[in-house]
């Protein structure tokens, strides 16, 4: 990697920076999610400024080089995601609930959430309740929540009101909007939204399957982890160059199969630079659009999320 | 209480077709609820369940709840929270205790072949106790014919347990022909999981068929003649 480049991995146990001076911080903890305080999606945070979700339990603002501080505990189902806002943090918990976090720390439901048209209408397969599984927020300001599973909802009025986009059935598992076409890794493909969100057209094809967990934008290219199922069968990276046309399989530096999903959140992109971890503790690390790979560390505890510095 | 058989064809069960996943539901489950559908006596989720290779359900929740897992074919990977670990295969019958609360994973350990299970929740007598786990192979029992106790709350000793007084799940892999009698209880949920049965007062009955009982006494139970079936049926008194 180059100097001054690195890759921040949220574990089961703490913050491990790889590249970059390297090092651990927030020993101890689970760092759920994590997101840059300045870009609109886990990516780059600008001067490693960084809020993170620990433990599904409390927000912390922090640096990203040891010095963090808690601004928020949550109460209720544990949190599963965040993303930043102008005013603050929009939080996702289990059971599919949206909290937004103030600056002042103070946290309270998002009423219009909860009232969502077709939330009766979320499930999981295996018949619990469904989580607010993703967040992302466009440069237009407008906020896109998935739930796992139900879909993905768009608010354009800063997160008041929300409405159901995409066919619930789609089991979509992370939904990005980087600017551009909104993204959507479901299991049934990339679902992709020229419309910003409105309207959905699922791409597959070159994809050996389509269960797809992760997807990042590198560039102009799209990067998405695509298996065979929950399992992790059969586990590949793809990018389809352009961001249109058939995915490509990425191979150069990667072994025939990654050995389970790549799980969301744990693939990201800044610039020409991509990182994402595999089940088994394993970052890989691209600097030219994801073309080339290579193994940056191994034996990680369990990974949660991954961000670029 | 008036006495009752209703028939269940299969192709009336909602159904949640996945990409790896085909799920067809006897009761209310996932996002398939009616109201009018819940549950037949203690029994309220009985699932027909089929997993592509290489998937399956990666870990999540259940609480109080007594969930038993019968492979018709192939085999399903087992790990929960609380340390236990199983491959599931035909003829051993498991049970998973939710109790306070666990965390399980349920797989397709095969690359190149599906499972077919049957999974089926029954309501607990007792909340909020231990997460339990127990797994016996039941199929010397079941080739000796007949109906077999898989899961008894009733203290049969050839089953596994479960936290359940008032329940019980019967399984026969019955020979073409064979002859056995539903048990009489309250509530009875009859699924046929292969082959083809003829049920007194209810008729034929092909794989995926379920029949629902209240109060219908001992109904003869006849395996189709060329086939045979494959047959679970719950008692429940609560």
């Amino acid at each position: 990697m180059a100097e001054g480049a690195g890759i921040l991995v949220g574990t089961a146990d703490g913050l491990h920076r790889v590249g970059d001076g390297g090092g651990v911080e927030l020993a101890g903890h689970r760092v759920t999610a994590l997101a840059g305080l300045r870009g609109a999606n886990a990516v780059a945070g600008s001067d490693g400024e960084w809020v993170a979700l620990l433990d599904g339990r409390s927000v912390w603002l922090g640096d990203g080089r040891g010095s963090w501080e808690e601004v928020a505990a949550l109460e209720g189902p544990p949190a599963t995601c965040l993303v930043r806002v102008p005013d603050g943090t929009l939080v996702g918990t289990a059971e599919a609930h949206l909290v937004r976090v103030g600056e002042d720390g103070s946290a309270e439901i998002v009423a219009g959430f909860e009232a969502a048209d077709g939330r009766d209408g979320w499930y999981t397969p295996w018949g619990g309740p469904p989580d607010t599984r993703s967040l992302a927020v466009a440069p237009d300001g407008a906020l896109f929540a998935n739930v796992h599973v139900g879909g993905i909802l768009r608010s354009t009025d800063g997160g008041d009101t929300w409405a159901p986009t995409i066919d619930v059935d789609t089991d979509v598992h992370q939904v990005l909007a980087p600017g551009g076409p909104v993204l959507a890794a479901s299991a049934y493909g990339l679902g992709e939204s020229l419309d910003g969100g409105l309207t959905w057209d699922l791409v597959t094809d070159g994809l050996h399957a389509t269960y797809l967990r992760a997807v990042a934008r590198v560039g102009d290219d799209v990067l998405v982890s695509a298996s065979a199922g929950p399992g992790g069968d059969r586990s590949a990276l793809y990018r389809r160059a352009g961001g249109t046309g058939p995915f490509e399989r990425c191979r150069h530096g990667l072994p025939e199969w990654l050995g389970g999903n790549v799980d969301t959140g744990w693939l990201a992109a800044a610039g020409p630079r991509a990182a994402f971890a595999t089940a088994d503790g394993t970052v890989y690390a691209a600097s030219d659009g994801g073309r080339t790979w290579d193994a940056v560390t191994r034996g990680l505890p369990r990974v949660t999320c991954l961000a670029l510095t | 209480m008036t006495t009752a058989i209703d028939v269940r064809r299969a192709d009336t069960r909602p159904r949640t077709a996945l990409p790896w996943l085909d799920s067809r539901h006897s009761f209310s489950f996932g996002r398939h609820y009616d109201p009018t559908n819940t549950h037949h006596g203690l029994l309220v989720v009985s699932n027909d369940d089929v997993v592509r290779a290489g998937t399956g359900f990666s870990t999540h929740p259940h609480q109080d709840m007594e969930i038993v897992t019968w492979v018709l074919d192939g085999e399903l990977e087992h790990k929960d929270s609380a340390g236990h670990q199983g491959l599931l295969y035909p003829g051993l019958a498991q049970r998973m205790s939710a109790g306070t609360g666990i965390w399980h994973s349920e797989m397709n350990p095969r690359s190149d072949a599906d499972v077919h299970f049957v999974q089926m929740w029954v309501l607990p007598d007792t909340e909020r106790v231990d997460p339990g786990y127990e797994q016996l192979d039941v199929n010397g029992d079941l080739d000796r014919g007949g109906l077999v106790p898989i899961a008894s709350g009733r203290d049969h000793d050839a089953a596994i347990s479960i936290r359940q007084r008032d329940a019980v799940l019967w399984g026969g892999r019955l020979q073409p022909g064979e002859t056995v009698w539903v048990p009489d209880a309250r509530w009875v949920h009859l699924f046929v999981a292969g082959g083809a049965v003829e049920l007194e007062a209810a008729g034929p009955l092909a794989a995926g068929d379920a029949v629902r009982l209240t109060e219908a006494g001992r109904p003869r139970l006849v395996a189709d003649p060329v086939e045979g079936a494959e047959v679970l049926i719950w008692e429940t008194h609560g």
